[in-house]
């Protein structure tokens, strides 16, 4: 049975194409849809700097994974140089070395990464950190002992009232800060005024009385990445180790501040970039920028490991600007499913089955208003000189040719207009193929002609309407996204279209061509 | 309830055995029609060829024009010659015919009395020739001349200006179906339904019409002439069925419309062959399709002589009826 044949085929198609899908979202993790919450980003650095006449060496800090962002590749743009990826406790760096390299220098590093969600980070404890401060309390106690400075009194002071008025880590973590901030406070004051380094910071300020207090803390120097900050100035911030994991706390209240996205550059008091045998200190910048395709690229990434054939497979191996052509071919057929129903099982007449999809691609580029004015106006323009050149007694290719190459000049005009205007309608324009809508303006000129304006305009309407139906179908984004990561989608249309090939029922429409077999038989004039 | 009223109740096409495109195209005209054998019948020359050796009438051949550098020798061609028609080999729904009464030095009479200088008259060939009025609107065709016809006097009151024909759908060789196609002063003379024509459908067994619709509506009178169109005896009409039937068999199709032309003179001839018959038929006859070709799908062995194939058709068609 033929039947029995058609609905096996489609259900292996779909079976098929359904098993790969799955294996695909479930096994790689790949994302269903365009937007998903997981965001990826690039973090890109340019160290400029001026060579001396002697070798040349710059280090400079680089992204590290953090709670919520993790690091997923680094690379270096920098001709001519040695580069060298170094990893220690106060952050990786990556080192650029030439023997010589005089005159200004621009070296870039890329680092990609994507942004987690931090809940899901597991609080598996790693050890406490080793607390090292001059000021630990043994060694307070002792210097309190023989040589009571001004500011160790202000410092024991400090600590002191904040551990008696708190509870826990945390809680001495805000008391500690708070007291900190008021630089009115004259213990703070002494503070700031008679230490040895520089704590006028309050980032610094704590972090040093924390160490003092036993609590393991540390300053970092970071970028927060925001989707929509192209360039990004460091800045630095505090960490404290609670509850089993370093938290991000404001310097200024104490309490766990770390929401956003922060990707740590250097820890302590390693600068950001160092130069040896340079000119003056070399000078870094940060760029950060969202990538679209965040999880995507990330299950790509996994199914390279694990799935090779599919990775091999994968459209996304293609140059990028094959890829864009492939985004919009892989709709075509989708377009043309659509269009298959509404010709088979609604009865919608269009003029052949590719116009009506086509501009409905057109429509995606252009807009759908736009593109059935332009459509129409075409069109009309085209019916317009056939009839002038029909007049003329012309032959029909010699006539058809004559109305593509105004049909032609039209396009460039509406081009050329469309740029003087601003709007962007040059692609769309190549996507209406001209030989087809040469072809619709004659065919149609023709029926015109033949069986009247009435069954003509029915027709174009009904490939403007179907064209619009397609549009509203393949301009979903996810639709798109669908068809373009997971190409064994595809085979589902196949199967969709062989069922449809199958179909023997009523079109819609012929339930009013046929609307007189509606009244009961033998009723009026049913009599022989 | 005005809008419910223009569209069937689903149940309602099923109900009446009501043949649907998709089913046309799929239970009948791709199983039992093979495509390759659609140009025997999408060329009025081959048909021509076929219906000879098959003993069929047909409008006989007085010129061909193959190609464009025969345009200008068609005054000389037609000279003296009256009564004709020009129309493309590989024409489809009636386009670009021509009916003449005859020519002169000036240009060509229309049978409707206009006239056409030979400028115009070429002009239209040439379109033909480029087939502009052929099967897939693309490529070239022939001009053809052939003998015109002259319709039963019967349908003096019936067929405004236009030729009359009957379309009988044969399936597997067995007449199944058939309705007389009229043209109107709205139709343009022709006989095509969806330009307004008058479909009447046919009693099969005995040539009586029944009904007529014009744009999907039960007619009493013929919008023109306001004849009565229903009751009407049609002239010859076992010679009609002995055509259709015969014709059919001489075909490699098995589910072919068969437009015929009650002439005057010649009685039944055959105007042309279609390997995918519409299926307004059904709208003219008030009856569905496929109750008797499924019937007909199912027979094991169908009779080799035209006599007995006509007598199974009237039985189906009166089985079917009650």
């Amino acid at each position: 049975m033929v039947r029995l044949e058609v609905v096996f085929v489609v259900l292996a198609l779909i079976a098929v194409s359904l098993a790969i899908f799955f294996y695909k979202v479930v096994e790689l993790g790949f994302p269903t849809e365009p937007d998903s919450r997981q965001s990826e980003y690039y973090i890109e650095a340019r160290i400029r700097f001026t060579g001396g006449t002697g070798p040349v060496s710059v280090e400079a800090a680089m992204p590290t994974s953090a709670s919520n962002f993790v690091v997923l590749e680094t690379d270096a743009l920098a001709s001519g140089f040695g580069v060298l990826e170094q990893d220690d406790d106060d952050g990786d760096t990556m080192l650029f070395e030439k023997r010589s390299a005089q005159g200004d220098q621009t070296v870039f590093y890329r680092v990609r990464g994507y942004r987690i969600d931090s809940t899901n980070v597991s609080r598996s404890a790693a050890d406490r950190p080793v607390v090292n401060s001059p000021f630990a309390p043994d060694l307070r106690e002792r210097a309190l002992r023989s040589d009571p400075t001004p500011f160790l009194l202000a410092l024991d002071d400090v600590i002191d009232l904040a551990e008696r008025s708190s509870a826990d880590d945390s809680s001495l973590v805000r008391r500690l800060a708070l007291i900190l901030a008021d630089t009115r406070d004259e213990r703070v004051e002494t503070i700031i005024e008679d230490a040895g380094a520089d704590l006028r910071e309050p980032e610094r300020r704590l972090v040093t009385l924390l160490q003092a207090a036993d609590i393991p803390a540390r300053r970092v120097v970071g970028l927060t990445v925001r989707d929509d900050a192209r360039s990004a100035t460091p800045r630095q911030a505090v960490e404290t180790y609670l509850d089993g994991r370093w938290r991000r706390v404001s310097p200024r209240t104490g309490r766990i501040e770390d929401d956003d996205i922060f990707v740590p550059l250097a820890y302590g008091d390693r600068p950001l970039v160092t130069g040896e045998g340079t000119r003056g200190d070399p000078e870094i910048n940060f760029s950060v920028r969202s990538v679209v395709n965040n999880r995507l690229e990330h299950a790509l990434w996994t199914s390279s490991n694990e799935a090779p054939f599919l990775s091999w497979t994968s459209l996304f191996s293609l140059p990028s600007d094959t890829q864009l052509v492939f985004r919009a071919i892989f709709l075509v057929p989708i377009g043309a499913l659509v269009i298959a129903f509404l010709r088979q099982v609604v009865g919608l007449s269009t003029f052949g089955t590719f116009m009506p999809v086509l501009i409905a691609l057109s429509f995606r580029e252009i807009g759908l208003w736009n593109g059935i004015a332009l459509f129409s106006g075409l069109v009309a323009a085209g019916l317009g000189l056939r009839a002038y050149f029909s007049r003329l007694h012309l032959l029909l290719v010699p006539r058809l040719t004559a109305v593509l190459a105004i049909v032609t000049l039209l396009m460039a005009l509406i081009a050329l207009v469309g740029n003087a205007a601003q709007i962007p309608i040059g692609l769309s324009i190549s996507l209406f193929p001209l030989v087809i809508l040469t072809m619709t303006i004659e065919r149609m000129s023709i029926m015109w002609e033949e069986v009247g304006a009435r069954e003509a305009l029915i027709r174009g309407a009904g490939s403007i309407l179907s064209a619009v139906i397609a549009y509203m179908i393949i301009s979903n984004e996810r639709i798109e996204f669908l068809a373009f990561v997971f190409p064994e989608l595809m085979l589902i249309v196949v199967g969709l279209a062989v069922l449809l090939g199958g179909y023997n029922g009523y079109k819609l429409s012929e339930y009013i061509r046929f609307n007189m077999f509606g009244a009961k038989p033998g009723g009026t004039g049913d009599q022989v | 309830m005005a809008l419910l009223d223009r569209i069937a109740m689903p149940w309602r096409l099923s109900e009446n055995r009501i043949l649907g495109i998709n089913g046309r195209n799929r239970d009948y005209v791709a199983p039992f029609n093979d495509r390759r054998y659609y140009k025997l019948v999408d060329d009025k020359l081959t048909t021509k060829a076929l219906a000879q050796k098959a003993g069929v009438s047909v409008p006989k051949l007085i010129e061909r024009v193959d190609y464009t550098g025969q345009v200008k020798a068609l005054p000389q061609m037609l000279k003296g010659v009256r009564d004709f028609v020009i129309k493309p080999a590989r024409g489809s729904g009636g386009g670009g015919i021509l009916v003449a009464d005859g020519t002169d030095e000036n240009g060509l009479r229309k049978a409707s009395g206009k006239r056409m200088t030979w400028d115009e008259v070429k002009f239209h060939v040439n379109n033909i020739l480029s087939g502009m009025y052929s099967l897939g609107g693309d490529g070239s065709d022939i001009a053809i001349v052939e003998e015109r016809l002259y319709p039963h006097s019967i349908f003096k009151t019936l067929a405004f200006s236009g030729v009359p024909d009957v379309r009988v759908i044969v399936f597997r060789g067995i007449p199944v179906m058939a309705m007389l196609r009229l043209p109107t002063s709205e139709s343009d003379g022709k006989a095509n339904l969806h330009t307004g024509g008058v479909g009447v459908g046919i009693d099969l067994p005995t040539g009586v019409t029944t009904r007529a619709v014009q744009h999907n509506q039960t007619i009493e009178q013929h919008p023109d002439f306001l004849t009565d169109l229903t009751g009407l005896q049609l002239p010859e009409w076992d010679a009609v069925l002995e055509l259709a039937t015969n014709i059919s068999t001489a075909v490699p199709l098995g589910y072919v419309g068969v437009d015929i032309v009650i002439d005057e003179e010649r009685g039944p001839t055959l105007l042309e062959l279609n390997a995918r018959p519409g299926i307004a038929v059904q709208i003219a006859n008030r009856r569905g399709l496929s109750a008797p070709l499924s019937r007909i799908k199912a027979l094991d062995e169908i009779s080799e002589t035209p006599e007995e194939r006509i007598n199974l058709a009237a039985e189906i068609w009166v089985s079917d009826a009650s």
